[in-house]
């Protein structure tokens, strides 16, 4: 187990939404808000944390020819959780996020790294894994939801920046999260092969 | 077809023989335990998986209810106040729910709920209606509509507030014709007929109980 590696991964090498180019759904949709962008962050990581715990835990149970099957039940049973908790103790992210929460059964970073990492690897590895790829993922959508909170709607995180009626209504929309999207991965990419040149 | 006979006259392709199947595969297919472990395993962890989210739902269901109603009853005191709200038992189409407002123990009016449809999803919106059927007020509980678009008709109180007074007195409601007129948000013009359409359903749902 290597930390350093492994948070290097989440962030930059392996980073879920930039490099792995996974979860792109959720990401394109609820980045409109720096708010939303927490709460959802938030929410991948505990439950990509979880179900990395437990089916690294149950992964000498679990027989290879269901383990898809039993992945998804794993995962879906925390994301029914979590959306049951936010609905309960934070209704208005619970709100502004939607149909997003429990979409995340079928958010692809989550399943990856089940498949990819946790079924290879020791609890507490896995753990860490799903805190550095939880946390890759929040990075991004932080920016991006930044990037089109402060440009959509004039905002940054609700504290008015300049006057609605001068923000690109456009960078709230989808088309705006395509945009943001795009820049960044290419972004990533152009700074990933300086260092790669450098060397 | 003739550029693959041709490919073949040049050189000839090269027989293809089944792909070995994985020993293992083939057993696990016919050996009955194995059957029962995948089935078992499988149960067991739907089971616990259940089993939890029943507990979690035991904690967490009165709060959302509560979180709901309390949503619900908001809206209601806003588009008619009254001492208490009875809901109107039986049949009400094109309505979630009717109410009958009752203030100092005399029917006041009724409130609607109503899911009308926008252009995201539905809007579920709660419509106040006085005795004389005239609308006293609007407020949307729950929405999807598009951020800066479909918002400056479901999250604009103002709005909303155009549609008090109006009535059924000169037909449907229609949104930027006829004479029963309600004047739209330019570029929300779906959201705007959702919602028009909504307060429509609550108007007639009131003709038919009164």
């Amino acid at each position: 187990m290597n930390i350093g590696k492994q948070l290097k991964e989440g962030f930059i090498t392996q980073n879920p939404v930039l490099v792995q180019l996974l979860g792109m759904c959720s990401t394109l949709a609820i980045t409109t808000t720096i708010a939303n962008g927490i709460g959802m962050g938030a929410s991948v990581t505990i439950i990509l944390t979880l179900s990395n715990i437990f089916i690294s835990l149950l992964r000498r149970v679990i027989p290879q020819q269901v383990r898809i099957a039993a992945y998804i039940v794993v995962i879906a049973g925390f994301v029914t959780m979590v959306d049951l908790l936010l609905q309960a103790f934070f209704p208005d992210i619970a709100e502004s996020l939607g149909v997003f929460i429990p979409l995340i059964v079928v958010n692809c970073v989550i399943l990856a790294r089940a498949e990819s990492f946790a079924s290879k690897n020791k609890p507490l590895a896995a753990a860490v894994d799903g805190i550095c790829q939880g946390l890759g993922y929040t990075v991004v959508l932080l920016v991006m939801s930044g990037i089109r909170e402060v440009l959509g709607a004039g905002t940054f995180n609700g504290a008015e920046i300049f006057p609605a009626e001068y923000a690109a209504g456009m960078m709230a929309l989808p088309v705006g999260g395509f945009l943001t999207l795009g820049v960044l991965i290419a972004l990533m990419q152009w700074a990933q092969t300086k260092v790669k040149g450098g060397k | 077809m003739s550029k693959n006979s041709k490919n073949s006259v040049k050189e000839p392709v090269e027989e293809r023989t089944p792909a070995p199947q994985p020993k293992a595969l083939n057993q696990t297919a016919i050996d009955p335990k194995y059957i029962g472990r995948l089935a078992g395993t499988l149960l067991g962890i739907c089971l616990v998986t259940a089993l939890l989210l029943g507990a979690v739902n035991q904690v967490t269901k009165p709060r959302i209810d509560a979180a709901l109603k309390a949503k619900t009853e908001a809206a209601m005191a806003q588009v008619l106040p009254a001492d208490a709200y009875e809901k109107v038992e039986g049949e009400t189409p094109g309505v979630t729910a009717l109410y009958r407002a009752i203030s100092g123990g005399a029917p006041a009016g009724f409130v609607a709920e109503v899911s009308a449809t926008g252009s995201q999803g539905a809007i579920d919106m709660v419509v106040g209606v006085d005795g004389s059927g005239a609308v006293t007020g609007v407020s949307v509980t729950k929405h999807s509509e598009t951020k800066n678009i479909g918002t400056k008709v479901v999250s604009d109180q103002g709005v909303l507030d155009r549609f008090i007074g109006m009535s059924h007195a000169g037909g449907d409601i229609t949104v930027n014709a006829g004479t029963n007129r309600f004047d739209g948000v330019s570029g929300a013009t779906v959201t705007s007929k959702g919602v028009a359409a909504g307060v429509n359903a609550a108007l007639a749902a009131v003709r038919g109980v009164q």
